[in-house]
C-alpha cells in the first residue's frame, strides 16, 4: 500500500508538471469544430462551441488527480512528520535549491487541489468563448498551487507563490462578470502589494538565518531565531509581521480582505471554486509552514494579534454574510468567517490546533467548491443570483437543490458531513488556551445556520414562481462534476481518518517548537 | 426573540455598509493616491529642453549643495 | 601634492597587443565600414536588405572574437598603459552590446522598409554605437572613458533623428525633436561630466582609475566631492536617473522604436558599466558617500518613473517611464557598494536586455498596425496573433518581476544582495522598491488587459514584417524564458566578472 520512495517521487513531479504540460496542449491543440451534443436548452450560447479543449484539460485534470489520490493513499502515515518522495536539485548559487516534497501538512492540501481542479475544469463545459486559454490557465494555475504546497525551498515557495497570479488574473478578467476587470485588477495588486512584505520576511529569515547561505525550509527551521532576542519587535517579531502580511491577504485576515468579495462575485464559476477552494488555503498553508515552524518564537509573541483576528474574521465574515442578498457574496463572505477559524486553530499554538487548522482547510475547500460551484449551476438557469428573484427551485432541479443544501450544512458543520469535525477539532484545541475566543468563534456557527438555511432555504423552498417554470435539472457532466465533490465532502465527514491521521503526525514538528516557550 | 433577530440583522447591515463605503474606499483611495502622484510628477515633463537641461543643472546644484557644501559650512 | 603620476611609455608591441584586446571592437568598426562603402558605391535601385545581413554577421563575428579571446586567456590583460583592459567585465558587457546591436539591426525592417528612410545609415550608426558602447566597457582610465562616451553619444544622437523624414503618423517631426533633445541635453551633460573628471585629476594627480583609488583614501576633500557630484550628474544623465531623466520620454517616444531598443539597453548598460568602474575601482576610499547618494536616487528615479508610468496612453513613454523605474531599482545595487550588488546590476542588466528588446520588438512589428503607438492599438491583439501579445506579456510580466521569467530573478537577487548589506536604509529602499514593483503591475498589467480582456476592433491579423524579426523576437522571448530558470551560469559569470572589485 506504501508507495516505493523512488515511484512517489516520479509520481510527485508529474502531479507538479503534468497539469503545466497539459496547458501546453490544450492551448496548442485545443481549437476543434462545433458539435452537435453541446445543445442544451438551459444555454443556447453554448450551441456549436467545441468540447475538444474541455477534453484534453479534463483528462489532464483527470490523470493528475488519479496520481494525486495514488500519492494520498500511498503515503507513510506513519512518517507524516518526515518529508516524502523528495526530490532535490541543486539550482541557483545562492543558496536556493529545487526541492519538492510532501508531509502530512501538505499531502491533503495537494489532493485537495487536484481534486477541485478537476472538478472546476470538468464542470467549465459550457464556456464559449476561448476556451483553450481558458483550460490552459486553470492547468497553470493546478501546477502553481501544487508548487506551492510542496516546495521544501522559500525561494521556490515564492516563485509559485507569484505564479498563480497572472492565471486568475486573466481568468478573471476575461470570463468574469460585470466589474471583472476592476476585480482582476484589485486581485492582483493586492496580492501583490501584500507578497511584497513576505518577501522582506523570506529575506530576512534567509539572511539572519544559517550560514552558509540557504533557503531551504528544513534548514531555516532548525534554526532557532530566538537568538536575536524575543518580542514583538525583535529580528523575529518583525520577519513575522512581513509574512504574516503576505499571508493575511491571501486568507485573507481582516482588514485585508476586502478583495475577496469582489474577486469572487465576478469570477466565473470554476474561477470562484479554485480562489476559495485552493488559493485560501496558500495562505493558510504558509502561516503554518512558514510563519509558525520557522519563527516560533515570535509566533507566540504574536499571539495576541492572531486570536483577536480570528474571532474578528469568524464574526465579521458571518454577519457580513447575513446581510448579503446576492449568493455568491454572501458565500464569498462566508468564506471568511471559515478562514477565521483556520486562523483560531493556528493562534492556539496547540498540535490538535494546527490538526484543525488544516482539516478545515481542506474541509473548507470542498464545501466551499462545491457551494461556487451549485450558485454556478444556479446562475447558469436562473441568470439572477439575487436570493429575492428565486424561489421553490427544489421543484425544477432536484439534484441542484440537494447537493446545495448539502454544501451548505456542511458549512454550517453538521455532523456527518466534512466540516464538522475539522471544526471540532479546532474548537477542542483552542478552548485549552483561549476560552473567550472559542466560545465566540462558536457562536458563529448559530449566524452561519442563519444565513445559509434562510438563504437557502428561500431559494429552493417555497412557491415556485412562474419565470422558473421550465428550467431544466444538472445533466450529466454537472453532475459528475459535482458529484465528485459531494462525494469527497460526504467521505471527510463519515471517515475523517483519510486526512486526518496524516495531519497529525504533519503538524507536530510545528508543534514541537513550541515546547517550553513561555506561556 | 424578535429583539435579538433585529440586533443580530442590525448589526449585519451595519458590518456590510462599513465593509463597502469604509474599508474598501479606504483602499482604492490609497490607488487613487498613487495615480495622482503621478499626475502631478508628469507636469515637470515640459517638453521644453530648456527646462531639461535646467533640470540637469539644478539637480546637479542640489547635490553639491548637500554634499559639499552644507559639510564646508559646518565645519 | 599631488605630483602628476608620469604617463606611461608604449613600444609596437604594445600597441599591436592592444589591438589585438581590441579585436571585437576593430572587428564591428571594419563591419560598420564596409557597410558604409558598400552603401555608397552601389547603385540606389539596389536592395539595402543585405547589408542588414552583413552587419548581423560582423556582429557575430564579433562575439566570436570575444570568445576567442576568453578561450584565448587574454582575459585579465591590459594594454595601452593600463588605459584599456579586457577582464571578464569587460568582456562580459561586449558580448551583451553585440547581442543587443544584432537583435536590434534584425528587428529594424519595418522602419527600414519605408520608403524615405535610409536604411544603411541605421545600420552603420547601430555599429559605430556599438564599438563606442564596448569602448566604453573596457576603459579603465578617465580620458579614454570620455572618449568613448563621445563617440558614442554622437551616433546615438544620429540614431535618434534617424527616423526625419518619416511620414507616418507625424513621427517624422518627433523624431528630429528627440534627436535635437539628446543632442543637446548630452553636450551638455559630458561637459559637467568633462569638469569632473578634471576635477578628480586634479584630486588625486592620475587618470588611471587605478591610480586613483590609491590616492583617494580617508576622508574626502571637498573638490572629491564635488567631481563625485559632476561625475553623477554626467552619467546619471546617460542612464536616465532622476533628475537627469527627462529626456527619455521624449526620445525615447520619438525616436523610431528600434533606435529607442537599443537606447534603452545599450546606452543604459554602458553608463552603468563606466559608473561600476569608476566608482567601485577608482572611488572605493569614499564609498559612504557616494553610497548614501545613490541610494537617495534610486528612492527618487523609481518612484519618479512608476508613478508618472501609471498615468501614460502611449506605450513607447510608458516603456520609456519603465526604464527610469529599472534604473531605480538597479541604483538600490550601487548604492549596496560592494562587489555582490555589482554582480547583481550586472545580471539585471542582462535579463533587463533580453526583456527590454523584446517588448520593443513587437512594438516595432506593432508599428504598422498601430502608427502612434497608443495602447488603444494593442486591443484585442490576443485574438490577432496570440504569439505576439504572448511575446509581448512575457516581456510586460519580466519587467513586472514577475516569475517564471528572467526579470524575476534579476529583482530577487538584487534585492537580497541589498539586504545583506545590513544597512537599515537599504531595506528599508528594499521595501519600497517591492511596493513600487507591486504598483508597476498596474501600468503593465494595463497593457495586459488590453490585448487579452478586450475583444479587437480590427480583425485583420497582425504579422512580423520579415523573417529576421520574427528571429529576433524569437531570439529574446528564449532569453526572458531561460535565463531566469537557468540562471546559475550567468549569475556566476556576473560574480566572477566582478570580483575585479574586491569586497
Amino acid at each position: 500500500m506504501i508507495l516505493e520512495p523512488n515511484v512517489g517521487q516520479i509520481v510527485l513531479q508529474l502531479v507538479l508538471w503534468l497539469p503545466a504540460i497539459g496547458a501546453a496542449v490544450v492551448a496548442l491543440a485545443g481549437n476543434g469544430r462545433a458539435e452537435a451534443s453541446t445543445v442544451d436548452h438551459d444555454h443556447p450560447a453554448a450551441e456549436g462551441a467545441s468540447l475538444r479543449a474541455w477534453r484534453i484539460a479534463t483528462f489532464f485534470a483527470a490523470i493528475t488527480f488519479i496520481l494525486a489520490a495514488w500519492l494520498l493513499i500511498g503515503f507513510d502515515r506513519s512518517n507524516a512528520n518526515q518529508y516524502q518522495f523528495e526530490t532535490r536539485i541543486g539550482w541557483l548559487p545562492f543558496g536556493s535549491d529545487y526541492r519538492i516534497a510532501v508531509d502530512g501538512l501538505s499531502m491533503p492540501l495537494l489532493a485537495l487541489n487536484a481534486l477541485l481542479t478537476l472538478s472546476a475544469v470538468a464542470g467549465s463545459w459550457r464556456i464559449a468563448m476561448r476556451q483553450p486559454l481558458y483550460f490552459s490557465l486553470f492547468l497553470i494555475l493546478e501546477s502553481a498551487v501544487s508548487g506551492v504546497f510542496t516546495a521544501g525551498d522559500l525561494f521556490l515557495f515564492f516563485l509559485f507563490w507569484e505564479l498563480e497570479l497572472i492565471p486568475m488574473f486573466l481568468v478573471i478578467g476575461i470570463w468574469g462578470g460585470a466589474r471583472r476587470e476592476y476585480a482582476a485588477f484589485k486581485f492582483i495588486l493586492y496580492t501583490v502589494a501584500g507578497s511584497a512584505f513576505m518577501l522582506v520576511g523570506i529575506f530576512l529569515v534567509a539572511y539572519y538565518g544559517p550560514r552558509p547561505l540557504t533557503f531551504g525550509i528544513a534548514e531555516l527551521a532548525r534554526f532557532n531565531f530566538a537568538q536575536y532576542g524575543t518580542g514583538i519587535a525583535s529580528l523575529g517579531g518583525i520577519a513575522f509581521i512581513l509574512l504574516f502580511i503576505g499571508f493575511a491577504v491571501k486568507v485573507p485576515v481582516f482588514p485585508f480582505h476586502t478583495w475577496l468579495p469582489d474577486a469572487h462575485v465576478e469570477a466565473p464559476t470554476a474561477g470562484s471554486v479554485m480562489l476559495a477552494g485552493v488559493l485560501l488555503k496558500m495562505g493558510g498553508y504558509g502561516l503554518l509552514r512558514l510563519c509558525v515552524t520557522l519563527l516560533p518564537q515570535a509566533a507566540h509573541d504574536w499571539q495576541w494579534l492572531l486570536i483577536i483576528l480570528a474571532v474578528v474574521n469568524s464574526i465579521y465574515g458571518a454577519f457580513v454574510a447575513l446581510a448579503q442578498t446576492d449568493l455568491k457574496k454572501m458565500i464569498a463572505n462566508s468564506s471568511i468567517s471559515h478562514m477565521g477559524y483556520v486562523l483560531l486553530g493556528v493562534a492556539a499554538l496547540t498540535q490538535i490546533g494546527f490538526q484543525g487548522a488544516l482539516l478545515v482547510m481542506v474541509a473548507h475547500g470542498l464545501y466551499s467548491g462545491l457551494l461556487f460551484s451549485m450558485v454556478g449551476l444556479v446562475y447558469d438557469r436562473t441568470h439572477t443570483r439575487e436570493v429575492g428573484a428565486m424561489s421553490g427551485l427544489a421543484a425544477r432541479m432536484p439534484f441542484i437543490a440537494s447537493v446545495f443544501m448539502i454544501a451548505g450544512l456542511a458549512s454550517l458543520g453538521l455532523p456527518g458531513l466534512a466540516g464538522f469535525v475539522a471544526e471540532f477539532t479546532t474548537f477542542i484545541g483552542s478552548y485549552g488556551v483561549f476560552p473567550l475566543a472559542t466560545i465566540l468563534c462558536v457562536s458563529t456557527i448559530a449566524i452561519t445556520a442563519g444565513y445559509i438555511l434562510w438563504r437557502l432555504g428561500s431559494v429552493f423552498f417555497g412557491p415556485l414562481l412562474d419565470e422558473w417554470g421550465t428550467l431544466g435539472d444538472a445533466i450529466w457532466r454537472e453532475r459528475v462534476s459535482v458529484g465528485l465533490l459531494a462525494a469527497a465532502t460526504l467521505l471527510i465527514g463519515v471517515v475523517p481518518s483519510v486526512v486526518a491521521d496524516m495531519s497529525a503526525g504533519g503538524v507536530a514538528p510545528i508543534a514541537a517548537r513550541l515546547v517550553g516557550l513561555g506561556s | 426573540m424578535w429583539l435579538i433577530d433585529k440586533l443580530v440583522i442590525g448589526v449585519s447591515y451595519a458590518l456590510a455598509v462599513f465593509d463597502r463605503q469604509g474599508l474598501d474606499r479606504l483602499v482604492n483611495g490609497i490607488a487613487d493616491l498613487f495615480a495622482s502622484g503621478g499626475s502631478v510628477l508628469r507636469t515637470t515633463q515640459t517638453g521644453r529642453v530648456q527646462n531639461y537641461g535646467l533640470a540637469l543643472f539644478g539637480g546637479m546644484a542640489v547635490i553639491a549643495l548637500v554634499l559639499v557644501i552644507v559639510p564646508l559650512v559646518r565645519q | 601634492m599631488n605630483t602628476p603620476i608620469p604617463l606611461p611609455t608604449v613600444t609596437a608591441e604594445d600597441l599591436f597587443f592592444g589591438l589585438i584586446l581590441l579585436g571585437p571592437v576593430l572587428v564591428v568598426i571594419v563591419t560598420a565600414v564596409v557597410v558604409l562603402l558598400i552603401d555608397l558605391i552601389i547603385t540606389d535601385w539596389l536592395s539595402r536588405r543585405p547589408l542588414m545581413w552583413i552587419s548581423a554577421l560582423g556582429l557575430l563575428v564579433g562575439i566570436a572574437t570575444c570568445g576567442l579571446l576568453w578561450l584565448g586567456g587574454y582575459v585579465g590583460k591590459s594594454a595601452f598603459g593600463g588605459f584599456l583592459v579586457l577582464d571578464g567585465f569587460a568582456l562580459f558587457f561586449e558580448a551583451l552590446f553585440l547581442l543587443a546591436a544584432m537583435l536590434v539591426i534584425l528587428s529594424a525592417t519595418t522602419f527600414a522598409d519605408r520608403e524615405e528612410l535610409f536604411e544603411a545609415e541605421f545600420y552603420v550608426m547601430v555599429l559605430f554605437s556599438t564599438a563606442g558602447l564596448m569602448l566604453m566597457a573596457s576603459g579603465n582610465e578617465l580620458i579614454t572613458i570620455y572618449l568613448a562616451l563621445e563617440v558614442t553619444s554622437l551616433s546615438l544622437s544620429f540614431l535618434a533623428a534617424w527616423n526625419k523624414r518619416d511620414a507616418i503618423a507625424g513621427q517624422g517631426l518627433k523624431s528630429t525633436e528627440a534627436g535635437i533633445k539628446f543632442f543637446l541635453l548630452s553636450a551638455m551633460s559630458t561637459a559637467i561630466l568633462l569638469y569632473g573628471m578634471a576635477l578628480l585629476y586634479g584630486v588625486s594627480g592620475a587618470t588611471t582609475l587605478v591610480d586613483i583609488s590609491r590616492v583617494l583614501t580617508g576622508a574626502p576633500s571637498p573638490a572629491a566631492l564635488l567631481s563625485v557630484t559632476m561625475l553623477i550628474a554626467g552619467l546619471g544623465f546617460k542612464i536616465a536617473a532622476a533628475p537627469f531623466q527627462l529626456w527619455t520620454p521624449d526620445v525615447y517616444q520619438g525616436a523610431a522604436t528600434p533606435a529607442t531598443a537599443f537606447f534603452s539597453v545599450g546606452s543604459k548598460a554602458a553608463g552603468f558599466a563606466v559608473i561600476l568602474r569608476i566608482f567601485n575601482g577608482a572611488l572605493p576610499g569614499i564609498s559612504p558617500e557616494w553610497s548614501v547618494l545613490f541610494g537617495v536616487l534610486a528612492f527618487v528615479t523609481m518612484t519618479a518613473g512608476n508613478l508618472i508610468a501609471i498615468v501614460q496612453t502611449n506605450i513607447k513613454r510608458l516603456m520609456a517611464y519603465s526604464s527610469i523605474t529599472h534604473v531605480g531599482y538597479m541604483l538600490i545595487g550601487l548604492a549596496a557598494a560592494n562587489a555582490d550588488g555589482s554582480s547583481a546590476v550586472m545580471f539585471y542588466l542582462l535579463a533587463y536586455a533580453f526583456t527590454n528588446l523584446g517588448a520593443f520588438i513587437v512594438i516595432t512589428i506593432m508599428a504598422n498596425y498601430a502608427p502612434d503607438d497608443e495602447i488603444s492599438g494593442y486591443v484585442g491583439l490576443a485574438q490577432r496573433s496570440p504569439v505576439l501579445a504572448l511575446g509581448l506579456t512575457l516581456a510586460l510580466l519580466s519587467l513586472a518581476g514577475i516569475p517564471p521569467f528572467v526579470g524575476f530573478f534579476a529583482k530577487l537577487y538584487l534585492f537580497l544582495a541589498a539586504i545583506r548589506v545590513n544597512s537599515v536604509g537599504l531595506q528599508l529602499l528594499v521595501i519600497w522598491a517591492l511596493i513600487m514593483s507591486a504598483v508597476s503591475l498596474y501600468y503593465y498589467g494595463r497593457v495586459i488587459h488590453a490585448m487579452w480582456m478586450r475583444d479587437a476592433v480590427e480583425s485583420e491579423r497582425v504579422h512580423p514584417a520579415s523573417f529576421s524579426q520574427g528571429l529576433a523576437l524569437a531570439a529574446s522571448m528564449a532569453g526572458v524564458v531561460a535565463f531566469g530558470i537557468f540562471a546559475a551560469p550567468f549569475l556566476n559569470a556576473a560574480v566572477s566578472a566582478s570580483s575585479i572589485f574586491g569586497r
